[in-house]
């Protein structure tokens, strides 16, 4: 009978503890009248919960800032309080002192903001709901001209596709790094990298090779690797690597192509417009000896502030600086690719984007094989069926294509979509005997 | 990072656990055995000198040890009076310094019961007290798990 009546007793005090500590919700706070008010702030990808906070003139406000999201977020506010940058979980007190006018917030953390990651606090007796202003910070680099000469020492990325290393296993150690490098003349931008340049090294590998990258990030952001080759819950096969971490990302390169390799953490269109990007070619069983090989990776850059990366508004808003191929606008005009007169030659074409795709030209020499998607749209050797005069690639796909440079002299190639081209998305090839 | 927040932290939650793993091992390991092993005369003078040395100790070490750090790890926190009635951490922190004063109250009750020959009552009470704390202990991992 006690032990009842004293289990009864702790099971009373349960519900009733539990029922009061959850009651209430506060999609939208006000803070209560008093001296000073706290209010807690969650925040998850990509939002700020309340997103909007009503004080009275004058009063103290102190947040207690909790991270409940599976990334690293902060909040910023607009008079320049701010929290330190806080891991999954943890949580800090954000003392906003007398509020007399109003205050906007933010994560820190690249592309939060726009992606939605702000506040408002709001002074007076009315609650008024604002989503975050969209204002992208700092001003544009400087329009240049983009097929000015790069600066002194610069040389165009290498397109040259070098061959299958041996074995049927392909280690590779790469380090996720921030560069500040020029990624069009004049123009200097940190770019967000897999191995220290854009786009990603190349992997070159057989149907059937398995590759073993070991990633570490030396970022302050979490970044990952998203394979197109792989099959997979991308939870699993394309584990998010927090700043600092290590992870080794293995995969059977089970089906040929030119695939596309990017960082697909959100916001996606910032990480691969900021340079996450690269190709990955497996080659189709078969494929003729061909004098030289090249992988072109288109892709867009929109820039920021000088040094800074770039800018998310005109990600958002898809109007990009520059077309390019390999990272740079021109930069085969500046040094071009090079092909024996009549030999067969193979360019690979990868369409990073994020939002263009290629439609990929060579003035004066129509290609007698395409391949696209796992797909010939022409075989080589049956010239009498036709031949391709442009290989269309959408954002996200790879193909090649082969033709012969049939006299000596300077090939322009192009992205037939011709702004995109004006954009820098153009180079030449140079025919030699 | 260990820092000197985190050391009144610490003294918190150990003064708590030592309160909380006491009525544990008391209630549920050693009245047992003792109620088995002793004969009735020898064990009522065993238990109410372990119910006086555990109520001293409350009084004297956990009871200031407890409000002193919790009051100050509140204003670390911000804490304040008006906050506490917001519904999400500060109604949680409310009721969990509700329940701490229930589980006080009836364990105060408790060694009256116990002294006063109402031993049926003072079980009940013990077991009460019991649970409540664990109560408490649910309540502070929601604090802390946000």
């Amino acid at each position: 009978m006690p032990v009842a009546a004293g289990v009864l007793l702790g099971v009373a005090i349960l519900v009733a503890a539990v029922l009061y500590a959850n009651s209430g919700t506060q999609p939208h706070a006000r803070v209560a009248a008093g001296p000073a008010g706290t209010v807690t702030v969650w925040l998850t990808e990509m939002r700020v919960t309340p997103n909007s906070i009503t004080v009275t003139k004058g009063q103290h406000v102190v947040l207690r800032v909790v991270n409940e999201g599976t990334m690293r977020h902060d909040l910023r506010l607009s008079d320049g309080k701010q929290t330190a940058l806080l891991a999954p979980g943890s949580s800090a007190v954000l003392d906003v002192g007398t509020v007399t006018a109003p205050l906007s917030g933010w994560c820190t953390v690249a592309g939060h903001r726009m992606a939605g990651m702000t506040m408002a606090i709001t002074v007076g007796p009315q609650a008024e709901h604002r989503t975050g202003d969209g204002a992208a910070a700092g001003k544009d680099a400087v329009s240049p001209d983009l097929a000015a000469a790069p600066g002194a020492g610069w040389h165009a990325p290498e397109a040259a596709l070098a061959p299958v290393p041996p074995g049927t296993v392909h280690r590779l150690s790469w380090r996720m790094r921030d560069v500040v490098s020029e990624v069009a003349p004049g123009v200097r931008q940190q770019v967000w990298t897999f191995d220290g340049g854009v786009p990603g090294p190349v992997l070159h590998g057989r149907v059937g090779d398995t590759f073993v990258i070991t990633v570490r990030n030396d970022t302050a952001m979490t970044h990952n690797l998203d394979l197109h080759v792989e099959s997979g819950p991308p939870a699993a096969v394309m584990a998010p690597i927090a700043p600092g971490g290590t992870h080794t990302y293995r995969f059977v390169a089970r089906y040929a192509g030119a695939w596309l390799y990017h960082c697909g953490t959100m916001p996606m269109l910032q990480h691969m417009a900021n340079g996450m990007y690269g190709a990955l070619i497996v080659d189709p069983p078969n494929l003729a000896a061909v004098a030289g090989q090249y992988v072109l990776v288109g892709s867009e850059l929109f820039f920021g502030p000088d040094g800074a990366s770039g800018d998310y508004a005109k990600m958002r808003a898809d109007r990009p600086d520059a077309v390019v191929f390999n990272g740079y606008p021109f930069a085969y005009q500046h040094e071009p690719l090079t092909a024996p007169v009549g030999e067969r030659i193979r360019i690979w074409v990868v369409a990073a984007g994020p939002d263009r795709g290629l439609a990929f030209h060579v003035v004066g020499a129509p290609f007698t094989a395409a391949y696209l998607g796992g797909a010939y749209l022409v075989r080589p050797g049956e010239p009498a069926r036709g031949a391709a005069q442009t290989l269309t690639v959408a954002p996200g796909d790879g193909g090649f294509v082969e033709f012969t440079l049939d006299r000596a002299g300077t090939y322009p190639f192009l992205s037939h979509d011709m702004a995109d081209a004006e954009l820098g998305a153009s180079g030449s090839i140079t025919a030699t005997d | 990072m260990v820092s000197w927040w985190s050391l009144l932290r610490f003294v918190h939650v150990l003064s708590a656990a030592v309160w909380v793993g006491g009525q544990l091992t008391l209630s549920l390991l050693m009245l047992p055995l003792l109620r088995r092993r002793l004969p009735a005369e020898v064990r009522s003078a065993v238990l109410s000198s372990l119910g006086k040395t555990f109520g001293i100790y409350t009084v004297a070490v956990f009871l200031p040890l407890q409000i002193g750090s919790g009051i100050w790890l509140a204003s670390y926190h911000h804490v304040t009076l008006a906050s506490l009635g917001e519904p999400g951490y500060g109604r949680t922190l409310l009721t969990k310094l509700i329940v701490f004063a229930v589980v006080m109250l009836l364990s105060g009750l408790h060694g009256w019961a116990h002294g006063a020959g109402r031993l049926g009552v003072a079980r009940a009470l013990a077991l009460g007290s019991l649970l409540g704390s664990c109560v408490i202990v649910l309540l502070a991992t929601a604090l802390v798990g946000g």
